[in-house]
C-alpha cells in the first residue's frame, strides 16, 4: 500500500479594485461582468444575514470561485487575466490603466491556496506575473497547509 | 454572551476550527472571502467569536464565519 500525495483541497483567485474615489459601474462596463460585491466609500452594503457593514473605501471584486474548477492557482488567475486582456477589446487594458491613474484605484488580488498536510504551495507561472504587472495589480498570497 | 476565540494576526490554528465546530480549511477559506470584501489582507488582523462573528482590529463586525461555509 502507498502512502496517498497531498490534495490540494482548495484555491480560487479574486480581481479587486479600491479608492475612495472608485464608481463601480465605471469598473462594471469596463470588465463586462458583475462584481461579487462591489460599493462606494461611506456606502452601506448587506452580507449574508443582512448584516450591513460600511465601506471604509470604494471597493470592486470579481472572483474565480465558481468560474474556474481546477486545483491548479494559474488557471484562476488566467481567467481573471483574460477580463483585462486585450483580446477582450483592443483597448480595455488601456482604459483600465487609465481609470486606475486618473481615480487613484489600486488593483490587487487575493490568492486563497489550502493544502493538505506537506502539499508544496503554488507555483505562479512567470508569463502570469508579468501580465498582472503590467495592470498593474499585486498579488496578495494566502497560503497555508493542514 | 459569546466569547473571543481569536484577536492574533495570521491564519487561526486548528484548535480555533475545532472550537467553532469546521475543519481549518473552512474556517480559513472563511476568513479569506471576509477580508477580501471589506479591503483586508491575509496578514490584516481579525478578531473572532465563537458564535462565527468575525471584526476587524477596531471590532467593528464584518462577517459571520458559518454564513460563508
Amino acid at each position: 500500500m502507498t502512502k496517498s500525495e497531498p490534495r490540494n483541497v482548495a484555491t480560487y483567485a479574486s480581481l479587486r479594485f479600491s479608492g475612495d474615489r472608485l464608481e463601480p459601474d465605471r469598473i462594471t462596463a469596463l470588465i463586462g461582468i458583475a462584481p461579487r460585491v462591489a460599493y462606494r466609500k461611506g456606502e452601506v452594503f448587506k452580507r449574508s444575514r443582512g448584516q450591513e457593514i460600511r465601506g471604509r473605501t470604494g471597493l470592486w471584486l470579481v472572483s474565480s470561485e465558481d468560474r474556474v474548477e481546477s486545483d491548479d492557482l494559474n488557471d484562476h488567475l488566467d481567467y481573471l487575466l483574460s477580463l483585462v486582456s486585450p483580446q477582450r477589446g483592443q483597448d480595455r487594458l488601456a482604459k483600465l490603466q487609465s481609470l486606475l491613474r486618473k481615480d487613484g484605484l489600486e488593483a490587487d488580488i487575493p490568492c486563497f491556496w489550502h493544502g493538505s498536510h506537506g502539499a508544496r504551495p503554488p507555483s505562479i507561472r512567470e508569463d502570469v506575473r508579468e501580465r498582472l504587472a503590467q495592470i498593474p495589480a499585486r498579488l496578495d498570497e494566502d497560503f497555508d497547509t493542514d | 454572551m459569546p466569547q473571543k476565540v481569536w484577536s492574533s494576526p495570521g491564519n487561526p490554528p486548528r484548535a480555533i476550527a475545532t472550537r467553532l465546530g469546521i475543519t481549518r480549511e473552512q474556517l480559513r477559506y472563511a476568513i479569506h472571502r471576509i477580508k477580501e470584501e471589506v479591503k483586508l489582507g491575509p496578514r490584516d488582523r481579525v478578531k473572532i467569536w465563537d458564535d462565527g462573528s468575525v471584526a476587524n482590529e477596531d471590532e467593528g463586525p464584518i462577517g459571520n464565519i458559518y454564513d460563508e461555509i
